[in-house]
């Protein structure tokens, strides 16, 4: 076990920078997630730290050692391809035995540590097997057995979950926390999913555009975000933002756009002071936004009307999509709520917990 | 109903009566033949007299015929294996040539080239005039410019001292990699016992042939010829190879490798002072054989090369990155992945060319019309049919050609529906 440490990790490929000055630091045994859509340069980070690619500039460190130029065998990590990458011609015991086999190990060690990790995955039965007569579920379970079983500093896992359906994504994912939690192996965590950025990191870094936009405990990104990139990967549906300006009222700062004018909690007014006047858009996440009908104590002052476009009941809740002024916004409401397209509908927002973004940066304000 | 089972023969009839008339009909008239003597044409049909399997007897024991079967299995094995390993090295190593195309295509270019043009582009690389004459084979005059060139007195001089360097150097990198060797012999012996008895083997064998090797050089070289010399140098090469390979150790292989493929160099140009012009396909039985096997080679690399190139692609790259994540160099990766990946196309293309070069016809007949003991079992067939006209033994022959070959279109054909299954 080790940590993991990029400094200013620069990598092009011709003109493109697919990543750009990365700083990240991986403390041993930390379970860690790169998360970001397609494109935005997390798998070629990942592929920088397991020697895969050689960054175009900066340092990779694995432990006390910088890697850079160490080829992937000899960087002691381990890695879960996105489509397994088993090896077709062997059976599953050869598979897992493969990397053991070519650090020398004596025989009767390769056999007890096959063993082992097969007994830890369930696949005991399967060793005989070739990997194109197991399931999808069960490719995969031999491609962590794979790398478990040589025992690494670093697992890098490259969207690993993301061929599986659904039903079997969520069960694999509880396997790899429980398998975190007894390895403790350092681990970095590939995805495009935010459901498994939330539920597997320790920390989660959100990438775009080869940069990195925040680093933090995923409760951390999803309460307090960095920008508003961040704000609206993060969350499903994403975040509301409504175009606004901070204006002055009796009772506080406002928060002013067309259709609403909103008080802002008084933690936000040191902070948003100087910017009254100040072109922002206004963040606000679909399930903080509650219909009046569910109101206890109804604040006028964080009251928007709005105009209901379409309505998707999920059973649970049912989310509205709605007109205000020109731009749309979605709620998500109590099922009990009777609401139908082309009806007005009064809102009410969890001031406490929304954003104020700076037009031009995007950055949070608050 | 009726029309049901008449339809697909009238789609299918013509096709097989022209299969028939052209192909089964002729099988069986040639089986048949090579069971008779005396043979003449009635009608249709052979007639002559039954005298059993007699023609076989003739056919499996005569001296042409055995020489003939020892070619097309020198054919065989050497050319199968050099297309094969070319066309595997040149699939693997195009793959990351900026040029890739354009250098496949020259060197599939001869694919496209007749047979016979390309032998007749040969018989010029190999042709002989007596010493004296300008010689105009490439080879022959190749040889003899490197010749005139070793014998100039500045170069003779140049030589003879780089032979000494790199003889003194590839002795000390050779010490110091069997040294090492021997030392990791020691250290595995704990973990494997097996590996110790290969590697140590091979090293006692290395060390054998090394010292032969330099102290017979003097010897050697006098007497030696230059193909004969090349050869000897190669096949050290290749033993070394195998050794470090078998030791696992080659921090010192590169070098000793580079220094003794140099000391080849000086010393294949050393032998080449006072060349004589060389009768390429009439040194029998080795030199002419070959010397025609590496027009089949030269022929064939490029269609095994875009075969097994395709194959290559195909492979996922993310496997062989797993592997070398697992921990493989990447002679490891090309052994234990990339190969066996590609076994049923190398197996394919195998069977292909085993195919063919036991058909192997036109360089024999238009190099040495099957003279000077190079005749394959198909040139000997037609000679034995429109020169000696002996209908019998031709037959006799063709059927056995036939049944040698049936086992590799087995192969082939299986193959082909075990694809068409998984589809």
């Amino acid at each position: 076990m080790a940590e993991v440490r990029l400094e200013k990790v620069t990598k092009r490929f011709g003109d493109l920078t697919a990543v750009n000055e990365a700083d990240l630091k991986i403390e041993d045994s930390e379970f860690i997630v790169l998360v970001g859509p397609s494109g935005c340069g997390k798998t070629t980070t990942l592929r920088c730290v397991a020697g895969l690619e050689e960054p175009t500039e900066g340092e990779v460190f694995i432990g006390d050692r910088v890697v850079n130029g160490v080829p992937p065998k000899d960087r002691d990590i381990a890695m879960v391809f996105q489509n397994y990458a088993l090896y077709p011609h062997m059976d599953v015991y050869n598979n897992i035995a493969f990397g053991l086999k070519l650090r020398k190990m004596p025989k009767d060690e390769i056999e007890e540590r096959v063993n082992r990790t097969a007994e830890l995955l369930g696949i005991e039965s399967k060793l005989k097997s070739k990997p194109k007569e197991l399931s999808g579920g069960q490719r995969q379970r031999v491609a962590v057995g794979r790398a478990i079983a040589r025992n690494p500093k670093v697992f890098l896992f490259d969207e690993p979950l993301s061929n599986l359906d659904a039903k079997l994504r969520v069960q694999m994912r509880a396997e790899l926390q429980e398998l975190h939690h007894d390895l403790k192996t350092t681990s970095m965590y590939v995805t495009h999913d935010q459901v498994e950025a939330m539920t597997l990191g320790n920390r989660v870094a959100v990438i775009d555009e080869g940069i990195i936009q925040q680093y933090a405990p995923p409760q951390e990104i999803y309460d307090h975000p960095n920008n508003q990139f961040v704000a609206g990967f993060i969350g499903s549906p994403s975040m509301n933002f409504l175009s606004a300006k901070i204006t002055d009222g009796e009772e506080g700062l406002y928060v002013e756009g067309e259709g609403f004018k909103l008080l802002l909690p008084d933690e936000f007014s040191q902070e948003l002071q100087d910017r009254q006047g100040e072109d922002v858009v206004f963040g606000v996440r679909p399930e903080d936004l509650i219909a009046e009908e569910t109101m206890h104590e109804k604040d006028e002052s964080t009251r928007m009307g709005v105009h209901v476009l379409v309505t998707e009941p999920l059973g649970d809740e049912i989310l509205v999509h709605a007109d205000i002024g020109d731009e749309e916004i979605v709620a998500q409401l109590d099922p009990r709520v009777d609401v139908a397209p082309d009806q007005d509908l009064n809102l009410y927002a969890n001031m406490k917990y929304t954003h104020v973004f700076g037009k031009e940066t995007g950055n949070a304000l608050v | 109903m009726r029309d049901r089972k008449l339809v697909p023969w009238l789609f299918v009839g013509p096709a097989l009566l022209v299969v028939g008339f052209f192909l089964l009909y002729p099988t069986v008239i040639t089986t048949y033949m090579s069971f008779l003597s005396d043979v003449s044409m009635q009608g249709a049909f052979p007639a002559g007299n039954f005298v059993g399997v007699s023609n076989y007897v003739n056919v499996l024991t005569s001296a042409d015929t055995l020489i003939a079967f020892r070619n097309t299995m020198l054919w065989i094995v050497v050319m199968t294996a050099f297309t094969i390993g070319f066309g595997l090295i040149l699939a693997v190593l195009l793959d990351r040539v900026k040029y890739e195309s354009i250098a496949k295509s020259v060197i599939f270019m001869p694919m496209a080239v007749s047979f016979t043009a390309a032998s007749i582009i040969w018989k010029f690389v190999y042709a002989y005039r007596p010493p004296g004459f300008a010689q105009i084979g490439l080879l022959n005059s190749l040889l003899g410019a490197i010749g005139d060139f070793a014998s100039r007195p500045a170069v003779s001089s140049a030589l003879n001292i780089m032979f000494i360097a790199f003889a003194i150097i590839s002795l000390i990198f050779a010490l110091l990699s069997l040294s090492k060797g021997l030392w990791r012999a020691i250290e595995v012996w704990k973990e494997d016992r097996r590996l110790t008895w290969i590697a140590g083997v091979v090293l006692i064998g290395f060390i054998l042939i090394a010292a032969w090797y330099i102290l017979g050089f003097a010897g050697a070289r006098d007497g030696g010829t230059p193909i004969g010399m090349a050869g000897q140098t190669l096949m050290i090469l290749g033993l070394i190879g195998i050794g470090l390979a078998a030791i696992r150790d080659t921090s010192f292989g590169p070098p000793l490798m580079g220094s003794l493929f140099l000391l080849g160099i000086v010393d294949f140009m050393q032998s080449q002072t006072g060349f004589e012009p060389v009768t390429w396909l009439m040194e029998r039985p080795w030199t002419n054989n070959m010397a025609l096997i590496v027009m089949g080679i030269w022929v064939w690399t490029g269609f095994a090369m875009v075969m097994l190139s395709a194959a290559y692609k195909g492979i996922p790259k993310s496997m062989l990155e797993a592997a070398r994540v697992d921990g493989a160099n990447e002679l490891q990766v090309f052994w234990h992945v990339t190969i066996p990946y590609m076994k049923t196309t190398i197996i394919a293309t195998t069977t292909t060319i085993v195919i063919f070069v036991l058909k192997i016809f036109d360089f024999v007949w238009v190099t040495t019309n099957g003279n000077y003991g190079t005749d394959v079992l198909a040139s000997l067939m037609i000679r034995k049919m429109y020169s000696f006209y002996n209908y019998e033994s031709a037959s006799a022959l063709a059927v056995v050609l036939f049944v040698l070959i049936i086992p590799f279109v087995i192969i082939n054909i299986r193959r082909f529906q075990k694809r068409e299954a998984i589809r």
